[in-house]
């Protein structure tokens, strides 16, 4: 029980991670560097939403 | 400045996306691709483990129990494929017996798939394929090739240090996903302690004679090529090891169980339970490190140029020419050991005697091939198919 808590909780916290890095990613305006940064970081996020890995 | 920013975020989310889909979409067909399991003559009913633990019922960690029941009553036996589900030989040695065996007296209980959970999980890193075909003399019946520890999909976070239940010996984080560490398990734990703790509530309800957990190894570790048993099978084993040496031709000599070793099923079975246990293991040249690249080729054949060079500076702990080390020897062995070893417990034990027909054994196997024994699906009944 205490283990479905917890993985609940991750998802949660992928899903945090997933909207403000997404958040930072719409509002940034100078650097393409950033940009890059952003989509790699959001990878493992987007890839354990969507349960492919 | 900012419109030049924009077309290139524009562009960069563009290719993003179009790696996310290539990349993720093979991942979550292999976690969706289901195989075809031929219920053969001797299959008497299908249960599920939650049916000794309804607590995984619903969950990935469930997984199917065939059971082949005898005319006559005796002793009974579960054979059970797929602890690692990087080891498929096990695997497809429990297909073959659901889809021909027929049990004359006795029961015999087989768990294809027994970390389901594993079988849903790949290992990209290591470059490993995501399936593997058997050519078949109507096709190809294809596989998941799935990873040694249950999906973190399904099983997360893992401990920084994971203390096995009840003895409290501390082993690797990884192993607490790996359903050949968590033995005897634990009714209350995570989910691959449920799946071994079910398992031993199988074993213990319906009185289990015999347990063989059947895996495959690399050809440069020295638990290979063996049954591992502990001190209470020493005899059994031995027994099956000299005659399938003798009557068959193939070596396969026995490992005792480390007593300080926790979490194997060789060692936990026959601590928790009346149960006989033990662990088979079928030189696997795919699982070795220094090998040319992880293909279904080598998986197959288990011909490796790298490995050769080895075995001819006797760095390997089995004989290795250039035939490799193919799929229907692994298959064949595990076959021929698991029947060995029911057919000297039962010249012991008359009373529990288990007979079991129709399973090819290792020359058979050698002669037709693996896929031999698995039927068509597109020309049985429909309700014979069932979907693992």
């Amino acid at each position: 029980m205490i283990s479905k808590i917890i993985m609940i909780f991750y998802y949660l916290l992928c899903l945090f991670f997933t909207i403000i890095t997404i958040k930072n990613l719409i509002e940034e305006k100078t650097s393409r560097d950033k940009v890059v940064l952003y989509l790699i970081t959001l990878v493992p996020f987007i890839a354990r939403l969507l349960r492919f890995k | 400045m900012k419109t030049g920013l924009f077309k290139f975020k524009l562009i960069a989310v563009v290719v993003f996306v179009l790696l996310i889909i290539s990349g993720g979409l093979p991942l979550w067909q292999h976690r969706h691709y289901r195989v075809e399991v031929i219920l053969g003559p001797g299959v008497s009913e299908v249960k599920k483990l939650s049916d000794f633990l309804p607590a995984i019922k619903g969950s990935q960690a469930d997984t199917k129990v065939y059971i082949l029941r005898g005319k006559e009553p005796g002793g009974q036996v579960l054979i059970i494929g797929n602890t690692h589900s990087n080891e498929p030989e096990g695997l497809l040695s429990v297909l073959i017996m659901i889809e021909n065996a027929v049990v004359e007296k006795g029961t015999l209980y087989l768990i294809p798939f027994f970390n389901h959970s594993g079988g849903l999980n790949t290992r990209p890193g290591e470059g490993y394929p995501l399936y593997f075909s058997v050519p078949t003399s109507w096709g190809k019946k294809t596989f998941r090739m799935g990873n040694r520890d249950a999906s973190p999909l399904d099983q997360w976070p893992d401990p920084d240090v994971y203390i096995h239940y009840p003895e409290k010996q501390m082993l690797s984080y990884l192993d607490i996903r790996n359903t050949n560490r968590t033995w005897p398990g634990r009714k209350n734990g995570l989910p691959m302690e449920q799946v071994t703790y079910a398992a031993m509530e199988l074993l213990r309800q319906n009185k289990i004679d015999l347990a063989i957990d059947l895996h495959g190894a690399e050809t440069m570790f020295p638990v290979t090529n063996c049954i591992v048993a502990p001190e209470k099978c020493t005899r059994l084993a031995t027994l099956a090891s000299l005659t399938v040496k003798s009557m068959e031709g193939f070596e396969n000599h026995v490992e005792p169980s480390p007593v300080n070793f926790r979490g194997l099923s060789h060692r936990e079975i026959g601590d928790y339970s009346d149960t006989l246990p033990f662990l088979l293991e079928a030189p696997m040249p795919f699982l070795d490190q220094p090998t040319g690249p992880k293909t279904e080729a080598l998986f197959l054949t288990g011909q490796d140029e790298f490995l050769l060079s080895l075995a001819k500076k006797k760095k390997l702990f089995v004989p290795y020419d250039q035939s490799g080390w193919p799929l229907e020897k692994r298959v064949g062995q595990h076959l021929s050991v698991s029947l060995e070893i029911i057919r000297q417990f039962s010249k012991k034990s008359p009373e529990r005697v288990i007979i079991i027909k129709n399973v090819p054994r290792y020359r058979e196997l050698l002669e037709n091939g693996t896929g031999y024994y698995f039927h068509n699906p597109a020309v049985v009944d429909q309700d014979k198919i069932v979907i693992d």
